[in-house]
């Protein structure tokens, strides 16, 4: 099994702008929005390529989503639909595949982040997912390519 | 129903009423076989006229009892949310003396309910729940934060702010509710300094800045109370569910740094979900 990557939570949890209604206020991610690890494992038996998100929150129920044609499933929370896996099809585990298969995620990530598909309501926690994904990617590269 | 004395002591008189309710029936249940009711005729009496009767209503009290008691909540798991926030308090403010942390650093969590009969201080009394600040007619069924905990020795929040969803909410812990972000917070440099003798104009621009109506920030003048600088609503998951808000505001600048307080709740917000799951 794949190690956890580190996020850096305080380089993550910058200070952004946010207008409620005409009140310029100042928001950060809640505390249980923003992944503590990442990491990515190939799943031999089922042909998948799994990215999960580790938070410091109690475990929960999961729900399944596909998104994308059904091409990539999230596994999110039931009740908050926090983002904990990610499982991408993908027929082996060469660099190759593997380095295609990156900026994949980022690119689903940023989706999810702009618009979440319909039945799923936790925009801040995808965009913390995908900015701790942008800060541990070279070390998730490494790790997969060893 | 909030915590406090009268909450403890409802508590243990509901307690003693239910450890008396169980004890009587076990009396009445056993009363043929310990030969109880050769003792007293009277019982024999009772328990052939009216037995059935008697054990209906006392299993009918005990389940009313019963209920009663999870409805408002076990006073100890509440000293400890308050034990837990007084810690909490101490440790974002350290700059702040004792006598200065009551009122003008205050940490207070709120409890979202969708029901509140008597939101105190919010509307004429022929209609409690007044209107929000988007204009609109509140009802007791329209979404509230109920103040349950605060900080230090002897004081509660009183102030109940609605929340009735979307952009229909009062108060930065209702903005903070309603939001997708985790955290809010409104800087000390973007409000006005209220003192008795603000300006309306300033009143208006901080009543707009903090969501609330300006008769709540001339109620604050006019009963000498102080006006907070700083505000960081922190929004409270149980279960990863939304249960509430824990509001941080103060009269100063605020935090040393907003991070040293979102670490610390951090920190803390496991504890409190296991307890609040159980209050």
């Amino acid at each position: 099994m794949a190690v956890w990557q580190r996020v850096d939570t305080d380089t993550l949890n910058k200070p952004r702008p946010l207008t409620i209604r005409g009140v310029d206020v100042t928001v950060y991610f809640g505390q249980d929005d923003m992944p503590v690890g990442v990491r990515g494992n190939y799943d031999e038996v089922r042909k998948k390529f799994v990215i999960e998100f580790r938070y410091d929150v109690a475990d929960e129920p999961i729900k399944r989503v596909p998104v994308e044609d059904g091409r990539v499933e999230l596994v999110v929370g039931q009740a908050s639909d926090r983002l904990f896996q990610m499982e991408f099809d993908i027929d082996s585990k060469a660099i190759s595949s593997v380095r295609l298969l990156l900026p994949r995620v980022e690119h689903v990530l940023s989706d999810l982040a702009k618009g979440a598909p319909k039945g799923l309501n936790r925009i801040d926690n995808y965009v913390a997912a995908s900015g701790a994904f942008k800060q541990v990617k070279p070390q998730l590269e490494t790790a997969l390519a060893q | 129903m909030r915590p406090g004395r009268l909450h403890t002591l409802l508590y243990w008189a509901m307690r003693g009423l239910q450890i008396a309710a169980i004890f009587v029936l076990v009396v009445l249940t056993a009363a043929p076989f310990i030969g109880l009711d050769a003792f007293l005729p009277s019982l024999e009496w009772l328990l052939e006229k009216h037995g059935k009767a008697i054990n209906a209503g006392l299993a009918a009290l005990l389940g009313a009892l019963e209920i009663f008691l999870k409805a408002i909540g076990r006073p100890w798991i509440w000293e400890c949310v308050k034990g837990i926030l007084s810690t909490f308090q101490r440790d974002i403010f350290r700059e702040a003396g004792d006598g200065a942390l009551s009122d003008h650093h205050r940490v207070t969590l709120y409890r979202y309910q969708t029901w509140c009969l008597w939101p105190k201080g919010r509307g004429r009394w022929y209609w409690p729940w007044g209107q929000g600040t988007s204009g609109n007619l509140s009802w007791p069924w329209s979404g509230w934060l109920v103040p349950v905990v605060r900080a230090g020795p002897d004081t509660a929040g009183s102030t109940v702010f609605l929340c009735a969803g979307g952009q229909d909410f009062d108060g930065v812990c209702g903005a903070a509710y309603s939001q997708q972000s985790g955290t809010l917070e409104i800087k000390a440099s973007s409000l006005p300094d209220i003192t008795p003798v603000s300006t309306s104009a300033d009143i208006i621009d901080y009543a707009k800045r903090t969501f609330v109506p300006e008769g709540m920030v001339i109620a604050r003048i006019k009963a000498n109370r102080p006006c907070a600088r700083y505000f960081l609503a922190h929004r409270v998951e149980v279960q990863s569910v939304k249960w509430g808000v824990l509001m941080i505001d103060c009269r100063s600048e605020g935090p040393d740094k907003p991070t040293v307080a979102n670490h610390r709740f951090g920190q803390i917000r496991d504890a409190l979900d296991h307890l609040l799951r159980r209050a």
